[in-house]
């Protein structure tokens, strides 16, 4: 695997454009996140619709968030210290697409568990 | 013999970025198509029961618990497509992984593969099942209603379909670029 000069390591080396770009201080791996988008487009297209009926913009919504998660992740702002590489982008971008609603269910859960504990309230 | 999990690609495809990006096209179109038809098929049937217990429907009510033929296309259909995506999935994954994952990862990606090579044997034995079952009767209640089925390639029936082996196409190249790139 090839080493950056800054010493982050260099994910994907096609020989067109530049493999990691670095946007406000934050390594993206643009192959690798254009192909998990591809992947999660894909498994959106294929997931079954969520019990809770959503209509065509909170379904927008829902992919845009879905895209922001993908994005923190692949650029290895939450899982891994480093970018991911494109195998295991296209493997979360797949992942986060079919899970849909749950994960923004679980992810909205954690953030009113923390905010609640943060202001001293007790869970009912 | 142990297998080093840090070369490009699986030991199998003899370091060969063609044969390993035809076969990850190849599985993740297979597994794509078949988790989405089953999804197609599920969702059909959850559909006609929410409209059949809204209107009462007595003509169903009275065939229970018995199955109909509709019923039995959509069970064999579904444990198909169920034998394909248990035993494809999991490879799709381990060819991605392969190469950038931990070992414990691995790991745990290689036993997921194992078992769904073992369970995708369910689904097919129910396919058996409900084949030996139901034996010619499904065949002899067709025949005596012959209906032309309308097969003329409609872009709203296959647009998904291609949008999926676009998806797949590019995932498979990209993937095999980057990991060839390594």
């Amino acid at each position: 695997m090839k080493v950056a000069a800054s010493g982050a390591v260099a994910v994907a080396a096609p020989t067109f454009g530049p493999a990691v770009v670095t946007l406000l201080g934050v390594d993206v791996p643009i192959f690798a996140l254009t192909l998990s988008v591809i992947g999660l487009l894909m498994a959106r297209s294929i997931a079954p619709p969520p019990l809770r009926k959503l209509n065509k913009r909170q379904e927008a919504a829902l992919t845009v968030l879905l895209l922001v998660i993908l994005f923190v992740i692949v650029t290895g702002q939450l899982v891994s210290s480093k970018p991911l590489g494109a195998g295991m982008a296209v493997m979360w971008g797949i992942g986060l697409g079919f899970s849909g609603l749950l994960v923004i269910e679980f992810a909205g859960d954690a953030v009113m568990g923390w905010l609640r504990r943060a202001f001293g309230r007790e869970e009912k | 013999m142990a297998v080093d999990l840090h070369t490009r690609f699986p030991p199998s495809f003899g370091d060969n970025p063609w044969a390993y990006g035809f076969a990850l096209f190849g599985l993740t179109i297979i597994s794509a198509m078949s988790l989405a038809i089953l999804a197609g098929i599920l969702l059909e049937a959850r559909h006609n029961r929410q409209i059949d217990a809204a209107v009462g429907n007595v003509a169903v009510k009275s065939l229970s618990p018995a199955i109909t033929t509709l019923t039995l296309y959509r069970v064999k259909l579904a444990c198909l497509l169920s034998t394909i995506a248990i035993g494809a999935s999991p490879d799709v994954l381990v060819m991605l992984a392969w190469g950038e994952a931990s070992d414990r990862m691995m790991a745990a990606l290689f036993t997921l593969d194992r078992l769904g090579d073992g369970l995708a044997l369910l689904p097919f034995v129910a396919f058996v099942m409900t084949v030996a079952l139901s034996g010619g009767s499904v065949a002899h209640r067709l025949a005596l209603d012959p209906y032309q089925v309308d097969l003329t390639p409609r872009w709203s029936r296959i647009r998904q379909k291609l949008q999926i082996a676009l998806c797949a196409f590019l995932i498979a190249i990209g993937v095999t670029l980057y990991k060839a790139s390594l």
